[in-house]
């Protein structure tokens, strides 16, 4: 042994070389199911221009309609788009939107969290009362009143959204901090003269992370819920670019005229990557508590 | 006589992995009217879950088979309104720990009032009665404690409310279980206190749940010892003391510390306690035994008549004969 | 307890003091000046501007115009609609019903079959509570505008049992409208509240005071009733009154959906014709619904938990 100050070890600092074994004994078989869903969703986003059998952009207002065949396999829209290029490519949009929001609310929310939990006193009850004013806003209502304001497009919804989303992230991570704060591992890196700035980032961090990620995962899901809603309303993604929200609005008259697949298929891919996002972050430990 | 209560070859299972597992393998004992038996076991040897069968509160995933009757009456057979009755009228149960067995949301009086209201008591007769429980389980301000919740009362006051619930229905029989465990140590003999005059005041008998073989015997006439789910002696308190019959029971006395005898070093049982379905084939203790012999871990000892009480051991008679088992125990102090 | 109650509704006040001021300096947010964004793309004669930066009192300081607004909302008025030349009380006044008919039904749909569906499979464990949590589960993550798609395609279109378009008149007639907007606007709360309530009956059967209760002679019906759903009602009457409260965002999505014409497909449209001061008004509207059902909600857990009474009463 070296004549280094003892230190304590965290109490979850695990190895980070995880085993496919080990995996699935910490998420179940749903969880892999889901997180493999999730793994090909994301493929597919990545090498959507590839995939995509046609432009998804090619009007052919012929070809209006067209129900499944060899050469559309699930047959065209409104204005003879190929619905199935359509929907390979809407995949970037939807995963990104999303992605965005998340990593943005996960940053600030992070941040504020542990900055509260670290000062703690005044810092912490200023910074939970101005969340709880944050919680006012429906992450929905934020958005629309941004498009009202900036117009409508994915950056200034993306924003309104993750905004708004910084609450849930922030509370989650707040109470988890805290409960680590008072820890005999934070306790003895303090007692060695560890700048707070080293602690936070060296040890209450990594502990954080297993709970951040879970909550990023379930808020992911979520963010999904809400951007598709706002690109249906048309306040996000704007027509001609495909997204699967856009595409459930673009495909409901369609619906009447019988002519359902566009929109239940983006629907359908909407509630599956949502239901993965949702399962898997359980899984990791996320909390159970829903955004409303 | 008829025994109040009489367990015979109880069997209480739970599943566990494919199986179902053995919590409790086979307990006998009796209880006459208005006597105090003590049942004494390690955590895990399933004394707990015996009480739990005899007023059936057992989770609904437990198969209890074997026999339990109460006043004669078989109560595993009872049906849900004879059951009812039975648990109103004639038994009541004491729990450890009594911070999580009363509700946290009503108060002290709604709990007590629950109770009478069964027997047709309500409004200012079920307050005036709930005041006079309380003063009998020697709580000086009935009113504030009638009216406060769960969370303002400290572990040795709801421990008397239970007590003071437990006695309203005048019950033949008490069910203990630890009561005092959960408690501070002054407060644990003032709650003994009560508990063993009310029961000698009103002749109610009592099975009193323990893993302390001398807190038995203080309170009990009769102790009986459970191990790994099953019993394996049952003797008169102060017998159990002065010559136990079983190994077990003997290494029990000698594991604790002793004031009066100052030894270099406190003996120990060797191994650990094991659960039910843990046990080996054979005399489940025999594997802890230091007086065990192949012939032990062949079949199970029957549990028979011995010097005025009963020993599930293949050599009790040998050992007791060559002073084994009274050479390491303490001497009587 | 009564600081406490009046610390919360404070609380709420000044919350919806600063949403007010997020929503009205969202206006000053905008690229351009604030009058040009006020006219938009519509053509406005100098009279018109005129009145509106009277109306809007561009000329004060910007905390005086934004008192202005709020003590004018508090009047009933929510200002001057450009685009479509009337006052905005006069476009949301007849809406607003709609609505709010639209909530409360879907808010009873989502209390009724989320708590007695919670109720019945955390009583009885088995098969049915099984695939119900499996549908729960499903249902928890589908969009409302999902559900409302997906219900039109079923039960408008193919089964012809509901109207695929409009709110109706006369209450029969809303009802019958309203009956799959409120069903899709309620369905993943549903499924949410269907979720706890199941897991706090749980969760609640398996305490040692149950126990107890059992172990005197109560009859199980007065178990189940005293202890388990009793104390099961705190989590349970928490998040059903959040959930309904996260129904009021829903009526924007669901009302474009089903061209309802409510205050939610209202907005919609005033963000695409740029009717600000609509869009303005709106929003207060529905955040300080918002708020307003959150604190009833702050207020009725603190009635039903003494827990939680005694500790805000002591400190």
């Amino acid at each position: 042994m070296s004549a280094s100050p003892v230190s304590i070890p965290a109490p979850t600092q695990r190895s980070l070389r995880i085993s496919m074994k080990g995996i699935s004994e910490r998420i179940g078989w749903g969880g892999v199911v889901a997180g493999g869903v999730l793994a090909l969703l994301f493929l597919v986003a990545i090498f959507a221009p590839l995939l995509a059998p046609h432009d998804p952009n090619q009007v052919s207002l012929g070809e209006a309609y067209a129900s499944s065949s060899s050469q559309h396999w699930l047959g065209t829209d409104a204005t003879g788009r190929d619905i199935l290029s359509r929907l390979i490519v809407g995949s970037r949009t939807a995963l990104l939107g999303p992605l965005l929001v998340v990593v943005f609310a996960t940053l600030i929310g992070t941040a504020i969290a542990i900055f509260a939990a670290w000062r703690g006193g005044l810092t912490d009850t200023v910074a939970v009362r101005i969340l709880d004013i944050l919680f006012a806003f429906p992450a929905i209502l934020l958005a629309i009143l941004s498009a009202a304001v900036f117009g409508a497009g994915l950056t200034a919804v993306v924003l309104a959204i993750g905004i708004a989303y910084i609450p849930y992230v922030a509370r989650v991570i707040r109470s988890e901090a805290v409960r680590q704060r008072a820890l005999p591992y934070i306790t003895a890196c303090e007692a060695q003269g560890q700048s707070a700035l080293r602690v936070c980032s060296r040890h209450l961090l990594p502990n954080l992370l297993p709970l951040i990620i879970a909550q990023m995962t379930v808020s992911f899901g979520y963010a999904m819920i809400d951007l598709s809603a706002v690109s249906y309303l048309g306040f996000g993604v704007q027509p001609p670019t495909a997204d699967w929200g856009e595409m459930v609005a673009n495909g409901q008259p369609g619906i009447l005229l019988g002519h359902p697949t566009e929109a239940l298929a983006a629907s359908a891919l909407i509630v599956v990557a949502v239901l993965c996002f949702t399962v898997l972050g359980q899984r990791l430990g996320a909390p159970k508590e829903r955004r409303l | 006589m008829t025994d109040l209560l009489r367990i015979e070859g109880l069997r209480i299972q739970f599943p566990g992995g494919s199986q179902m597992r053995d919590v409790v393998s086979e307990v006998s004992l009796a209880i006459a009217p208005g006597e105090a038996v003590g049942l004494v076991g390690e955590s895990g040897s399933g004394k707990s879950m015996t009480a739990r069968a005899v007023i059936r509160v057992l989770p609904p995933t437990a198969r209890v088979s074997g026999e339990i009757t109460f006043d004669g009456a078989p109560v595993l057979s009872m049906a849900s309104k004879q059951l009812r009755a039975f648990r109103q009228k004639d038994v009541a149960m004491i729990f450890q720990d009594p911070s999580v067995h009363l509700n946290p949301i009503r108060t002290i009086l709604d709990f007590l009032a629950e109770g009478m209201r069964l027997r047709g008591v309500t409004g200012d007769a079920a307050r005036s009665r709930a005041k006079s429980l309380l003063s009998q389980v020697l709580i000086d301000d009935p009113d504030r404690v009638l009216d406060s919740y769960p969370h303002q009362l400290s572990g040795g006051m709801l421990q008397r409310v239970m007590i003071a619930s437990a006695i309203d229905g005048e019950p033949r029989l008490l069910l203990a279980d630890e009561p005092t465990t959960a408690l501070d140590v002054t407060t644990q003999a003032e709650v003994l206190a009560i508990i063993d005059r009310l029961r000698r005041e009103r002749g109610v008998g009592l099975l009193f749940i323990t893993h302390d073989l001398e807190l038995a015997a203080a309170i009990c006439d009769r102790t009986v010892v459970m191990y790994a789910g099953r019993t394996v002696e049952e003797q008169g308190s102060m017998a159990v003391h002065r010559a136990p019959l079983h190994p077990y029971t003997a290494g029990l006395l000698v594991s604790r510390p002793h004031v009066s005898q100052k030894q270099a070093r406190l003996q120990v049982l060797p191994g650990r306690p094991i659960a039910a379905y843990e046990a080996p084939g054979g005399c489940s203790f025999a594997p802890r035994c230091a007086h065990a012999q192949p012939a032990c871990e062949a079949e199970v000892p029957a549990f028979r008549a011995l010097a005025g009480g009963h020993v599930a051991c293949r050599r009790a008679e040998e050992l007791r004969t060559a002073g084994l088992l009274k050479e390491v125990t303490h001497a009587e102090s | 307890m009564a600081r406490t109650i009046i610390f919360r509704i404070l609380g709420a006040l000044v919350t919806l003091a600063v949403t007010s001021f997020v929503v009205y300096g969202a206006l000053f947010l905008a690229p351009g000046s604030p009058i040009n964004f006020l006219i938009g793309p519509h053509s406005a004669n100098p009279a018109t501007i005129a009145r509106l930066e009277t109306q809007y009192h561009l000329n004060d300081p910007f905390f005086q115009q934004w008192w202005t607004w709020v003590t004018g909302v508090l009047h009933g008025d929510f200002g001057y609609s450009i685009v479509a030349r009337s006052s905005v009380s006069s476009l949301i006044g007849p809406r607003i019903g709609t609505t709010v008919l639209l909530i409360a039904y879907a808010g009873i749909l989502t209390i009724g079959f989320g708590v007695v569906g919670g109720i019945f499979s955390g009583l009885r464990p088995g098969k049915i509570d099984g695939s119900v949590t499996v549908l729960t589960s499903i249902g928890l993550g589908v969009p409302q505008f999902v559900s409302a798609v997906v219900f039109i395609t079923v039960f408008a279109v193919n089964l012809k049992w509901f109207p695929t378009f409009g709110g109706g008149s006369g209450f029969a007639d809303q009802i019958y409208h309203l009956t799959l907007p409120a069903l899709a606007l309620a369905l993943s709360g549903a499924c949410y509240v269907s979720r706890l309530t199941r897991a706090a009956v749980r969760d609640e059967t398996g305490r040692e005071h149950v126990v107890t209760a059992r172990a005197r002679g109560l009859s199980s019906s007065a178990v189940v009733r005293r202890h388990v759903l009793r104390n099961a009602a705190i989590p349970v009457v928490t998040v059903s009154g959040l959930t309904v409260a996260g129904l009021i965002a829903g009526t924007v999505v669901v009302e474009s959906a089903f061209g309802i014409n409510g205050i939610g497909a209202l907005l919609v449209q005033s963000v695409q014709q740029s009717d600000f001061p609509t869009v303005q008004a709106i929003t207060l509207v529905m955040v300080a619904a918002f708020i307003l059902v959150n604190t009833i909600v702050d207020l009725a857990y603190l009635a039903l938990d003494p827990r939680i009474r005694a500790r805000s009463a002591a400190g």
